[in-house]
């Protein structure tokens, strides 16, 4: 049988956008509302939940050597049986499995990524926060750290599956590297300066149908301090317990007031090649 | 031939299946049989639902487990084994988490996910909760304080005459590393892993397993929030949508045409004379000896004296 190509990966380095164009998405879907606990995009390719509805299994239990051909074939089969296009958030580096040798997500079921980059020295700012690590934890652990994991391997439980991260640099350049199904960067700081015009774009690209008002309504709905709202009175589940506060600031530049020259040095020498395929070098 | 109690069903199988609990029945008509043999491609009749690894319909299921086994079972009372892999532990395994649940379904019996401990009273306390809350490592946590395993992941909860009672599943905790190394109630020959390359490992107490219904005084729905273990008393009413939350495989329950079951179900256990309670942990798996310390002073000596 042949596959349905419903998947619209929504990848992207940590504290990129991500979460922002998920709850855009909901907004679009229900009318201009959204409820950043019922955001109504359809998953997360790390989260096991998923995989053991649709296989009937045990994440847990799963043999390793099985895992990344049982999580293509979950997708899959959630793309095939899919009405429209499913939205799925990825943090993982795109590469080939190593258990298996197929790339990680299944191309098959695949009708596009779309890729939120953000200039990784505001990232660094963003990450420090999300994870409750220092600014230089946050640069030397994660940002400039090719052998980073988000959940690594452990002797207790998680929800989700190991996803290895790598560098910013890496993690940008994986995906640009991707030919098996169009892969359209949309940069954080066009959605923050011009959204009408760079989400009208993206949906344009993705072949998803919205009139300009819609978009429009549903930009307004997610304005970052509306979401920082909600987060403040309802919480948001999605929140690491290291974290105060997931929405954080959302501006663009605080690293010319929040980071000093080493650390700004150092981003840069780890990152150099996609900062400057993305017009961050000389910022 | 081999005869075992699982999940109050009597089995009979040609070959050993180490992981159920050994017992003697004499013959008779409500036997589910096991067997090795050769699954058809397709159900007889109608297919109401189609996964990557499930096909079925009220009376039949083809489980299929690329490079491990297919499984046909039918009429809640057979089930044929193709193994498609020499490990026959992993082709078991999925014979006690996925297969026996199937066929309970199949006689109009729904098992809830739950783990539970024995209580002094001779009650059993019951935790509820999605994969990976903590069901067996509260259990376990417990154990450690001197109360005896009943069952696993799985149970089967039935009510009569306005009392809950709970039939163990088999005699395997399936748990986690970490909680491994906090457990000091089973020697490392009773530990196994449970599936070649997988997280968890199996305990065996086939020693302590007991095959009776017991009643069930309590269920404490676990979950992961705030910052310290609290625990809270809960009304039946609001039990409702988490008892029917944590009914085993509950994404089977449309296709195989179960929502009157669930309802009647779920509605007897909430009128039922038993307790209910939330057990809230924060999110990291050294919690769970405070948890457990505080299932004992707040509920057990309460309800199960």
């Amino acid at each position: 049988m042949e596959n349905k190509k419903n998947i619209v990966w929504l990848a992207s380095y940590p504290k990129s956008g991500n979460t922002w164009f998920r709850s855009f998405i909901s907004a679009l879907r229900n009318k201009g509302e959204v409820d950043i606990n019922a955001i109504s995009t359809e998953g997360i390719f790390s989260q096991k939940r998923g995989l053991e509805e649709y296989l009937d299994l045990d994440a847990d239990e799963i043999p390793v050597s099985k895992m990344d051909h049982f999580k293509r074939i979950s997708f899959n089969h959630q793309s095939n049986t899919a009405v429209e296009k499913c939205f799925v958030k990825i943090h993982d580096l795109y590469s080939i499995s190593k258990i298996d040798h197929q790339p990680i997500v299944p191309e098959e079921s695949t009708f596009a990524a779309i890729y939120f980059v953000r200039n990784p020295l505001d990232v660094s700012i963003s990450m420090a926060n999300h994870d409750g690590k220092t600014l230089d934890e946050s640069i030397s652990k994660v940002i400039c750290n090719e052998q980073v994991h988000l959940v690594r391997f452990g002797k207790h439980a998680h929800d989700q599956f190991q996803q290895y991260l790598g560098s910013w640099n890496m993690h940008v350049e994986s995906w640009k590297k991707v030919t098996a199904f169009p892969v359209f960067f949309v940069r954080y700081e066009d959605l923050k300066n011009n959204p009408q015009d760079t989400f009208t774009r993206v949906l344009k690209q993705i072949e998803y149908e919205a009139t300009e008002e819609e978009i429009r309504s549903a930009i307004e709905a997610t304005e970052f301090e509306k979401l920082k709202s909600q987060e403040a009175e309802f919480g948001f589940r999605e929140k690491p317990k290291a974290c105060k506060s997931f929405f954080n600031k959302g501006e663009v530049g605080q690293w010319k007031v929040q980071l000093n020259q080493e650390q700004t040095s150092l981003i840069k020498q780890f990152n150099e090649p996609m900062m400057r395929e993305f017009g961050y070098w000389e910022d | 031939m081999f005869k075992y109690f699982a999940l109050g069903m009597q089995i009979q199988s040609e070959f050993e299946i180490p992981g159920l609990f050994p017992f003697d029945f004499p013959e008779n008509d409500d036997i589910v049989m096991v067997e090795f043999g050769t699954v058809p491609d397709t159900l007889q009749n109608e297919i109401l639902e189609v996964k990557p690894f499930s096909t079925f319909n009220e009376r039949e299921f083809i489980f299929h487990i690329p490079e491990a086994a297919k499984y046909y079972i039918t009429d809640g009372n057979r089930v044929l084994i193709e193994p498609l892999s020499d490990n026959l532990d992993e082709v078991l395994f999925y014979l006690y988490t996925g297969v026996l649940a199937t066929v309970l379904y199949q006689k109009n019996i729904l098992p809830f996910h739950v783990s539970g401990v024995v209580l002094k009273n001779n009650t059993v306390l019951l935790f509820a909760g999605h994969q990976r809350a903590g069901k067996s490592s509260t259990s376990i946590m417990l154990q450690n304080r001197g109360y005896l395993p009943f069952t696993d992941d799985t149970a089967v909860l039935q009510v009569s005459n306005g009392h809950c009672y709970a039939t163990s599943s088999y005699p395997i905790i399936r748990a986690m590393e970490r909680t491994l190394e906090k457990q000091m109630v089973y020697s490392e020959e009773e530990i196994t892993p449970k599936i070649k390359e997988g997280f968890k490992f199996g305990i065996n107490f086939h020693k302590k397993f007991i095959p009776e219904q017991l009643p069930v005084s309590g269920i404490v729905f676990l979950s992961e929030d705030g910052d310290e273990v609290t625990i809270s008393p809960m009304k039946a009413a609001d039990a409702i949508k988490l008892l029917k939350f944590n009914v085993y495989r509950k994404q089977w329950v449309h296709g195989m045409k179960k929502e009157l079951l669930e309802f009647q179900t779920i509605s007897q256990i909430a009128q039922s004379k038993l307790q209910f309670f939330t057990a809230k942990r924060p999110w990291e798996t050294d919690s769970f000896e405070s948890l457990a310390q505080a299932i004992e002073d707040q509920i057990i000596h309460q309800i199960g004296k």
